[in-house]
């Protein structure tokens, strides 16, 4: 198992690499320093401000290899925008937040606490309330009951989540007034910011995973194991439960497994309409101001987190299903 | 019905073992009802209230569009950062808060400053010249101190000194700070370019090198000289880029192992910092060593009918605390005003013709709420630019004004602006020294047929070019792929389409955009700009010639006479001969039609009747400490409004349960059988 985990691990390198280079070539390539300066110095900057802004975030080095002597008249190749930008999210030094003026780090650490707090709850309800649902209908099979809830799922599937997210926060919070219709707080209080955030969230997904999950059971009591239990006397409910369930594991948890690295980065939408000051808004609220450094951190973050949870379902594979071994 | 495993073993459901569905009924029962009970009871009473309990402190309510970049006074260049940075840092002169136009009215200072002109023989390449300096000396009040803070001996805030000011405008010429607002003393305070220079190539600057502009004569004096005359250097220093900063707390918070100075504001405001949380609230909380300060007794006309010379006489500030919620989209403010929850807020584009009737009133049904509506002129100006180093657009003065004519600002103001925008006939907007309401623009009369007449002068009868009978082609630039600048965008080209000319649309990304701007390759886009100070300078210098990209003269328009002008204007006092020399500058703009003059746009603001002394500002400046509220009457209309609908939460409930219904019966069969 370690062997394989280094395997995926050195396989995951040239993918690491590739969006390095790509998120350096967005943001160094297709914007001039000159423009990026601009923006940061605010509505009149001078020329020699926007030089020694340049100057001062290395953007006046060569874009790949350095060639040109330095003061003390040695030649280093590697003091480059390419190389300084690997180096930094290589090793983790991430720098200053150009709109923010603080480190990305620091601005991090403040967003996950947020961000967790609305999707850890959403995914674990939704997993509580999805699968029972599924299963319930995959009972139900070819009856006008799971006809008819095939037809609602789809419908809940065909609306967007920023339909349920307004006409959720209209009905709820502004028509009934059950929630706030907006806001966070940083103590326990926080509950009452959450729920509704989790609820639509639950239920913007409801559709599409329980036709999932449905279609993974119904997969599964065709198999002839199914018979064999059923033979040997076994309840329809154990068999659902105890076998039908565990052997519909390896999809179900290719889903959510690959979603776990993903509740650190939030959920934008959500965020940005309940204001919940998470890792979703700070991504926006770096995307509209221009702030390059942050921008590029977090795909850089994101990236890897999107390899560690494939990691991370091909090794859950192995705790389900004793089949799967690793080569 | 049956069953996937009835219908496995044949239909007949003969497996099916009843006792355990007996058991999962039961414990399906025991959910359901939790999760009615829950819903029942808990969900309503959870309330929709997004503050804490209230205390018997009074408190602001009111929200901010984005989380300010920063609460460094140097580095505060957008409106929201300006918008909190005002009420910790107070500077030498603030803008009088019930006054209109504009006035500045000393704050730190003790009074006006006194002012000479001198002159000084200077060499210019080959002979000696006489060159006008004027010197400004300021005396700083002798009661202001520093708000209490860790970073003083102590953690008692010590007295504010001249030496401060000096330092504050050092910090604006520093590098290292990366200083938005250093374009207002560069090349105006003597010496203050070489300061920048030496700063810029070693990597440090040396606050102990002095600046032969800035010169402390004792704690209390501060004399600067500036290069030129320049009388609206008094707005400089009422903005918060020179509001004084203690060196020591600059270093105390930049240390490696703190935060940094940008979020711990120590200043001599109103308000002190209570707590920031990003992208959420910052609240702010009364200073203690604030000075006292008095209410205005005199304001504009009107302003004692409408109530906001009630509180004359009374020290500042009214409230306890402030709490700014940061809500970035617009739909939240707005159904957190209805609620009771802010107490002001725009009136949002979707809602203008449920808000404001076509008399520009404040509609009934929000009356009757106790909600008054404010409408202020704001300091701004919007236009479409030409590229006057254009080949085409810039040789010819006739082609600019017949496109100035074909152009609709009406129709665009209802499309776009609900109405409410002002027709702009110059490049002033009301409210600004200068300003001409009764100036009429020839080109913007939105005259096809006279803007036909031009196009054939101008060579282009019916759009066709004279000389090569190919149709005209114009380039049209946007700076952003929404579909607002599209829609907007699409109507500008209409516009011109009607003249026959064929337009293309070139969206870029702002980089692009910015990119395409500063080197002169773009023939025509549409640009905004907000006063940074009440002074026609800062409009009038946007179509200054020296000022091309990539400085802020867009269009780069160039006119000798208008240069001269401006240059001549920028040195005078507020007397009629300044006016008239604005007069002219504005009609060789209109003459020459570098820009076709777009729209003033004035703000809304609606205010809930609890909220007293609420006046608009375009500048930004330390007026939350003028502002009061009456919680009684705020408690008495949060109570009315939201109050939770039960009722519609049994109705879910049944809705909930007949969809089940199916199920329950399919069971209760399948039991039967």
């Amino acid at each position: 198992m370690i062997h394989y985990i280094v395997r995926r691990l050195l396989l995951a390198v040239p993918t690491v690499l590739g969006v390095c280079l790509v998120t350096f070539l967005l943001f160094n390539v297709f914007a001039s320093p000159e423009a990026v300066a601009r923006k940061q110095l605010g509505k009149n900057p001078t020329p020699a401000q926007v030089k020694a802004w340049v100057t001062a975030h290395g953007m006046d080095k060569p874009m790949f290899f350095n060639l040109n002597p330095g003061k003390d008249g040695s030649i280093r190749p590697f003091d480059s925008r390419f190389w300084n930008h690997m180096a930094e999210l290589l090793l983790f030094r991430f720098p200053e937040s150009d709109y923010l003026h603080e480190k990305v780090i620091d601005l991090l650490k403040q967003k996950i606490v947020p961000s967790l707090t609305i999707t850890v709850p959403a995914f674990l309800l939704s997993i509580l309330v999805t699968l029972p649902i599924a299963l319930l209908i995959a009972y139900y099979r070819g009856t006008y009951i799971d006809r008819l809830a095939l037809l609602i799922c789809v419908i809940l599937m065909s609306i967007v989540i920023l339909n349920y997210i307004i006409v959720g926060q209209y009905l709820l919070a502004v028509v009934f007034k059950y929630f706030p219709i907006y806001g966070y707080d940083f103590g326990v209080g926080a509950w009452k910011f959450l729920l509704l955030p989790v609820i639509l969230a639950v239920a913007s997904g409801l559709g599409g995973g329980v036709r999932f999950y449905r279609t993974v059971m119904l997969n599964e009591v065709r198999a002839d194991y199914v018979r064999t239990a059923m033979a040997k006397g076994v309840s329809e409910e154990g068999v659902l439960f105890k076998h039908v369930l565990k052997n519909a594991m390896i999809p179900i948890l290719t889903v959510t497994v690959l979603s776990i690295p993903f509740l650190i980065t939030g959920s934008l939408l959500l965020e940005m309409y309940f204001g919940i000051p998470g890792m979703g808004n700070l991504m926006l609220n770096a995307i509209n101001s221009h702030d390059y450094p942050v921008i590029r951190t977090l795909v850089y973050i994101y990236s890897l987190l999107y390899i560690a949870g494939s990691i991370l379902t091909d090794i859950s594979y192995t705790l389900v299903d004793p089949r799967v071994v690793f080569e | 019905m049956k069953s996937i495993f009835s219908q496995l073993q044949g239909g007949k459901g003969g497996l099916v073992n009843l006792s355990s569905m007996n058991f999962v009924d039961r414990k399906v029962k025991k959910i359901l009802g939790l999760a009615v009970l829950f819903l029942m009871a808990f969900v309503p009473s959870c309330g929709n209230n997004p503050y804490p309990p209230e205390s018997n402190k009074l408190i602001g309510y009111t929200a901010l569009g984005e989380d300010p970049r920063t609460l460094d006074p140097a580095q505060s260049s957008d409106t929201t950062s300006a918008e909190i940075l005002c009420q910790f840092y107070d500077s030498l002169y603030q803008n009088a808060y019930l006054d209109r136009p504009y006035r500045v009215i000393p704050s730190l200072a003790a009074g006006y400053p006194e002012k000479r002109i001198f002159y000084e023989d200077i060499q210019e390449k080959d002979r000696r010249v006489k060159k006008a300096r004027m010197e400004y000396v300021f005396k700083l009040r002798n009661d202001i101190y520093f708000q209490d803070d860790p970073c003083f001996p102590g953690g008692k805030g010590r007295r504010v000194t001249a030496n401060d000011v000096i330092y504050s405008i050092k910090r604006l010429a520093d590098p290292a700070v990366r200083s938005t607002g250093y374009w207002l003393v560069a090349g105006k305070i003597k010496g203050i370019n070489d300061f920048f220079n030496k700063a810029a190539a070693t990597g440090k600057a040396d606050y102990s090198l002095e600046i032969e502009g800035l010169k402390a004569i004792d704690d209390r004096t501060l004399k600067i000289i500036l290069t030129e005359p320049f009388p609206a250097f008094i707005y400089v220093m009422s903005m918060p880029y020179t509001a004084p900063v203690p060196r020591e707390a600059v270093e105390y918070y930049n240390a490696p192992d703190r935060e940094g100075f940008s979020r711990h504001p120590v200043g001599t405001g109103a308000y002190r910092l209570k707590s920031w949380k990003r992208q959420h609230r910052i609240i702010m909380e009364r200073s203690p060593s604030f000075r006292k300060e008095y209410y205005p007794s005199t304001g504009a006309p009107g302003d004692r009918e409408s109530g906001l010379l009630d509180d004359a006489g009374k020290q500042l500030p009214f409230l306890d605390e402030v709490w700014y919620t940061i809500i970035s989209t617009g739909q939240p403010i707005w159904l957190l005003f209805l609620q009771g929850y802010l107490d002001a807020s725009g009136v949002p584009q979707e809602q203008f013709d449920r808000v404001v009737t076509k008399n520009m009133e404040l509609s009934n049904q929000f009356v009757k709420k106790g909600i008054s509506l404010e409408i202020a002129s704001d300091l701004d100006i919007y236009y479409l630019a030409f590229n006057m180093r254009d080949p085409i657009l810039g040789k010819n003065k006739y082609l600019r004004q017949a496109l100035s004519l074909s152009y609709d600002t009406d129709l665009y103001n209802q499309i776009f602006l609900n109405g409410r925008a002002i027709n702009a006939h110059g490049p002033l907007p009301p409210g600004v020294f200068g300003y001409d309401p009764k100036l009429k623009n020839p080109s913007k009369t939105h005259d096809l047929v006279k803007a036909k007449e031009l196009m054939a002068k101008a060579g282009y009868p019916g759009g066709m070019d004279a000389k090569t009978g190919r149709q005209l082609e114009l380039v049209y630039d946007i700076g952003s792929e929404s579909t607002r600048a599209r829609e907007v965008a699409t109507f500008d080209m209409r516009c011109f389409e009607q003249l026959g000319i064929k337009m293309k649309l070139q969206v870029n990304t702002w980089s692009q955009h910015l990119e395409r701007s500063h080197k002169g390759t773009f023939q025509m886009f549409s640009l905004g700009w907000i006063a940074d100070y009440p002074d026609p300078e800062n409009f009038l210098q946007l179509l200054y010639g020296p000022n091309a990209p990539p400085n802020p003269n867009s269009s780069a328009f160039a006119n000798p006479e208008y240069d001269r002008l401006y240059e001549k204007m920028k040195s005078m006092e507020n007397t009629p001969e300044r006016e008239a020399v604005i007069h002219r500058m504005v009609e060789i703009a209109i003459e020459e039609c570098p820009w076709i003059f777009n729209v003033h746009s004035p703000s809304y603001v609606l205010r809930h009747s609890w909220n007293k002394n609420g006046k608009s500002h375009s500048i930004s400046g330390n007026y939350r400490k003028y502002v009061r509220c009456d919680p009684e009457m705020r408690r008495a209309y949060r109570k009315a409004e939201n109050k939770p609908n039960r009722a519609a939460l049994f109705y879910a409930v049944a809705l909930l349960l007949v969809l089940s219904a199916p199920a329950i019966v399919n069971k209760y069969v399948r039991r039967r059988k």
